[in-house]
């Protein structure tokens, strides 16, 4: 697009905010690896020597390790198929002219302005807790006994509360696609007789590709660390069932202010971060794009 | 068959009324177009009888068939829209093929239709490309594509020609327009633009703020423009207005003639006036004459005049060629 | 953690507020010393941000600046910053488990200098022993606790039971099948079942003291794999199993205290100060039928409680230490109680630290409970937690940098035992195996 001289131009012009957010960067993530191969704790700040690939030997060698790797797949994915499952309903119905609609979205946004610990404590005590719950109020009430959720489907409630947190976000940003759509499209399609679900399949679903992707990066981003709502709800159990990777650098590390081994587990924790990106970029973007 | 008729139409927006009592017959296969100034409702009529909005009153009938209610793909109209509206997801085929597809016609037969269709557009080439590859003429055709292979009872286009450059608007022009002519389908055409629709059309209508002022053929508008607003809006340069009084016309109101039917004359013979700009076009000389108390006249003489700014010259109507109206704006005939 | 969450009410703040204010506007004439304080969000310290001015007035050459943070940040920030030699603050607020392994590393200055009549002969003697090392202190307390069994009177009574002081576990399982009724909504016992180093792991590790177990023995090998864990585990499972609630993997101070005042529990053992909670009609169904008791105990000569205090000590390196000292000396005086009894009354004074107070016939007037904490506290011995011999300090815990990461991995295998998702063999082996790998990364054993 630019010509060869706006584009040098350019470039000289951006070399120096590049370098500076380059080395902004790039030191964190160097101190992070070199202290990675360090034995060094806090608490024990005069005892440090270097130890190697010690530290990600231990790290990816602890029991429980896959389990919180799994924990923290299924966690992610879970989320952000629910959201995006309930996004895309729940944005195309705010996008409807309906009375009330401020007032609706705001309702819907609200749960992404409740802090995380919070809304779990909330969660916890006030809805999931089979005696005291709201939820368990009702299921005595229709006569069924409560489901006990954080004994017998912890990870599953992880994933409700966090979901519930996250699915302002996706409304909020498939609700903005939505509404950039071209009108004069739909009514193409209207005129060559697409039935609503048609315009939405072979429209409206290509046109959110995109914010989707969007959608699915950023939350992973945010997913991969969840951390608050397992503090605050389960402790990581019971047993391993919610502990993952975040929680697992809790509970190894940064508890005890173990330097070494929490850059470890951070650094291990960028690489499945960045895999786990990588791939479901590519998934989005070959089913919706093509 | 695509008879289109209106019948009392109306529309309004909450307490606005666009459309005020729409009467129209459009035979089949002929081109209409819609003119009339930014505002005046071409595109809501056009909506109207598309489907894509809803009368406030009034039948719409389509081959004798009341359509008011029916959704628009049952009209069996296709639309061309000003922004074209491809679908940017799907390729040039997929474009022209989705109502074919919607309509559930087999593979074989939407093939053999989208490539018969590309092959007259000259879209062949482009088949697998998206919209976004493609130039503005080609998206043009590719709009157009889209609603000939449906084969509609009648073509709606809602200034489909805008957004492309002068050269290229006379030469999508023509092509439309020998198109429609090859199909011999209705055609239902908006735009703003009178040449567009002095040279496509089988026969106008002029809208002005909601109201049909005229519906006729070309030539009889600018012949026998039926009032002050089609007077005015249809022919270019526009017609000259000067008031009946100061003409030496009394029982009229105002007095109309064409800047192409002001002869200058010898001195003393007609209006006389000072030249206060001379636009020498080479084929044609446009005088703007200070004609005092009669206003600002607009001449038009054929050929090269050596006239400039500041001549002093005389200007006779053409007696046969006059318009006259009374104070209402409605023409007198006599 | 331990320490019970005191409700910072409205009111707290607005005094610690105005407490701000006189500070502000009292403009410094001599040379100024100022001191910035560390201090846990809990309604004692809120308190004593608002009497502030108190000590200001005594102590014209000090002014002081409060940071103010939730347990587990201030935890973070301190630790932080004693480590790194930050030097950020001149008083910390730490609790009882940093007190040891920091005093040892000298990132406290030992507490010398506290005045004639500081009278730490007064402060409780295990609360000191906590607090203390080599005989020297490292940290004042200001608050303390112990954990004991709360009871419904009233459903004793119904029962035909009678609560001794000192129960024996045996009596508690008893007395917990036989009071629970799920279909009524009342369950025999509830205890903390969520997983964590100050949650579950608080509760089953003074369990265990009771049933003669022990974390490490002399040569820092974990004891998971030894019949006495075996021991509390399954009574603690099998008892949660038959007379606790549901969702009681997932119950920690907070839910249990929500349950006790709803009257679904008929005992709950936890923190001390939990009694003040479930004594007081405003918040709890149940205020006027609690009984209180020491926590069970086995036969072996230790009760199942803990022992917390939350402490004032000095950084290393403070450069104004004199001026800390003062204000530590201040906070936690026999002086401050009766400021705080005179402004707020005998109820709201920081329990827990003095011999003094639990002589105090205001103070019994309005704590009934006050017996039974001062038993419970003295029951609790931190240099000898257990029946066997253990080398480390410590009840609920052991007072080693890396304890709170084992403890959190421990409570999570046992939280699972309490879930049913794992068996009681297999949650102490997993806990053997975590900790023995931990331990050996940190050197204890090879
Ligand atoms: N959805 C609507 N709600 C309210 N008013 C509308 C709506 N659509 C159009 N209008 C109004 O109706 C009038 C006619 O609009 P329309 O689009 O038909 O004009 P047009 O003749 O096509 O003009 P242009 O040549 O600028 O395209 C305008 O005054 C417009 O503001
Ligand atoms: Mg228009």
């Amino acid at each position: 697009m630019a010509t060869q001289q706006t584009q040098v131009l350019g470039r000289a012009l951006l070399t120096p905010a590049v370098a500076l957010l380059f080395i902004w960067m790039i030191v964190p993530l160097a101190m992070t690896i070199y202290f990675s191969t360090l034995h060094y704790s806090l608490l024990d700040s005069e005892a440090w020597s270097f130890v190697g690939l010690e530290n990600f030997r231990y790290f990816l060698t602890d029991p429980a390790f896959l389990t919180a790797l799994r924990n923290t797949l299924v966690l992610v994915g879970s989320v952000l198929a629910i959201t995006i499952l309930l996004g895309t309903p729940l944005a195309l119905l705010l996008d409807q002219q309906v009375v009330g609609r401020s007032i609706i979205r705001l309702m819907v946004i609200a749960p992404f302005f409740v802090m995380p610990t919070v809304s779990a404590l909330v969660w916890k005590n006030l809805l999931m807790h089979p005696v005291s719950g709201l939820f368990a109020w009702v299921a005595t009430l229709v006569g069924t006994t409560p489901i006990d959720w954080f004994n017998d489907v912890p990870l599953f409630s992880v994933i409700l509360i966090v979901a519930w947190q996250w699915l302002p976000f996706a409304t909020l940003i498939l609700l903005t696609a939505l509404q950039s759509q071209d009108e004069e499209q739909k009514e193409a399609a209207e005129m060559d007789g697409a039935s609503a679900l048609s315009t939405f399949i072979y429209l409206t679903l290509p046109h959110l590709a995109r914010p989707i992707t969007v959608v699915i990066l950023i939350e992973t981003i945010f997913l991969l660390t969840v951390f608050a709502e397992i503090f605050v709800t389960t402790g990581g159990g019971p047993g391993l069932a919610t502990t993952n990777i975040a929680f697992l650098i809790y509970t190894q590390a940064l508890v005890q202010y173990d330097v070494g081994n929490a850059s470890a587990g951070g650094l291990v924790a960028v690489v499945i971060a960045n895999i786990v990106a990588f791939f479901l970029v590519r998934i989005v973007g070959r089913n919706l794009e093509a | 068959m695509g008879q289109i008729t209106l019948q009392g139409v109306r529309k309004s927006f909450g307490p606005v009324n666009i459309i005020k009592d729409a009467n129209l017959d459009i035979e089949n296969g002929s081109f209409v177009v819609f003119v009339g100034p930014s505002g005046c409702g071409k595109t809501t009529l056009l909506r109207l009888i598309a489907g894509l909005e809803d009368v406030t009153g009034g039948q719409i009938l389509i081959d004798g068939r009341n359509v008011v209610g029916v959704p628009p793909a049952k009209r069996g109209l296709s639309m061309v829209f000003q922004s074209y509206a491809l679908y940017p997801h799907m390729s040039v085929r997929g474009n022209i093929a989705f109502g074919l597809k919607m309509a559930g016609l087999p593979r074989s037969d939407i093939d053999r239709k989208v490539e018969a269709a590309a092959a007259t557009l000259n879209l062949t080439p482009y088949l697998d490309r998206k919209p976004r590859e493609l130039s503005g003429g080609q998206r043009q055709r590719v709009a157009i594509g889209r609603a000939i292979v449906r084969e509609p009872k009648a073509f709606l286009f809602d200034e489909p020609l805008s957004n492309l450059d002068a050269a290229l608007r006379v030469q999508m022009r023509m092509e439309v327009a020998k198109l429609q002519k090859q199909l011999a389908t209705t055609a239902i055409y908006v735009t703003h633009d009178q040449v567009e629709a002095m040279t496509m059309a089988d026969k106008i209508v002029v809208l002005n703020a909601g109201n049909i002022e005229q519906y006729g053929s070309p030539l009889e508008l600018y012949e026998r423009p039926a009032n002050l607003f089609v007077a005015g809006f249809i022919g270019s340069p526009k017609m000259n207005f000067v008031p009946g009084e100061v003409a030496g016309e009394p029982s009229v109101a105002t007095l109309g003639v064409r800047p192409e039917h002001l002869k200058i004359g010898k001195e003393g013979e007609g209006w006389p006036g000072t030249v206060s700009v001379a636009e020498h076009l080479g084929s044609d000389t446009f005088l703007y004459v200070d004609a005092g108390k009669l206003g600002l006249l607009t001449a038009r003489c054929i050929g090269e005049f050596n006239f400039k700014a500041g001549d002093r010259i005389w200007l006779s109507p053409d007696p046969a060629r006059l318009h006259r109206f009374d104070k209402d704006g409605v023409v007198i005939r006599t | 953690m331990l320490n019970a969450i005191r409700e910072v009410t409205v009111k707290h703040v607005l005094s610690a507020l105005l407490g701000a204010a006189t500070l502000l506007g009292a403009a410094p004439s001599v040379a100024q010393t100022t001191l910035t304080i560390a201090t846990v969000n809990n309604g004692d310290m809120i308190r004593m941000q608002a009497l502030t001015n108190d000590f200001t007035a005594k102590n014209p050459d000090i002014t002081v600046k409060w940071v103010t943070l939730e347990e587990n940040v201030l935890r973070q920030r301190v630790t932080t910053d004693i480590a790194t030699k930050g030097g950020q603050f001149d008083v910390l607020t730490i609790g009882t488990y940093e007190v040891p392994i920091w005093a040892k590393k000298n990132w406290l200055v030992p507490l010398d200098n506290l005045g004639a009549d500081y009278d730490a002969a007064d402060l409780l003697p295990k609360i000191r022993d906590a607090v203390s090392v080599s005989g020297k202190l490292y940290a004042a307390p200001f608050y303390g606790e112990s954990s004991m069994v709360m009871y419904r009177t009233d459903l004793f009574q119904k029962a035909g039971l009678t609560m001794p002081e000192n129960p024996t576990w045996d009596f508690v399982i008893d007395a917990a099948n036989k009071l629970t009724d799920k279909s009524g909504g009342v369950y025999g016992i509830c205890l903390r079942g969520k997983a964590g180093w100050g949650e579950n792991m608080a509760f089953l590790t003074a369990m265990s003291n009771s049933f003669g177990a022990r974390w490490f023995d002399e040569k820092w090998q974990p004891q998971f794999d030894k019949p006495e864990w075996k021991k509390t585990l399954s009574t603690y499972v099998d008892l949660m199993k038959a007379a606790g609630p549901p969702g009681a993997s997932s119950n920690g101070f907070n839910e249990n205290l929500a349950l006790f005042n709803s009257g679904k529990c008929a005992m709950w053992i936890d923190a001390t100060v939990a009694a003040s909670f479930v004594t007081n009609p405003k918040d709890s169904k149940v205020a006027d039928k609690v009984g209180f008791a020491l926590a069970p105990n086995a036969g072996l000569g230790k009760n199942a409680n803990w022992l917390w205090a939350w402490n004032l000590a000095i950084p290393a390196g403070s450069k104004k230490t004199a001026a800390a000292e003062k204000f530590i000396a201040w906070a936690t005086s026999k002086d401050y109680t009766k400021l705080v009894a005179s402004k707020e009354g005998w109820a709201n004074v920081p329990p827990g630290t003095r011999t003094s107070l639990y002589q105090n016939p205001e103070y019994l007037k309005v704590a009934p409970f006050a017996k039974l904490t001062l038993a419970s506290i003295d029951a609790a011995d931190p240099n000898k937690p257990s029946v066997q011999p253990v080398p480390y300090v410590g009840v609920q815990y052991a007072a080693i940098p890396e304890f709170q990461g084992i403890g959190t991995a421990v409570g999570q295998q046992f939280s699972a035992a309490l879930a049913g998702s794992s068996t009681v063999d297999a949650a102490l082996a997993a806990a053997q195996t975590a900790t023995e790998r931990e331990m050996k990364r940190a050197g204890y054993i090879k």
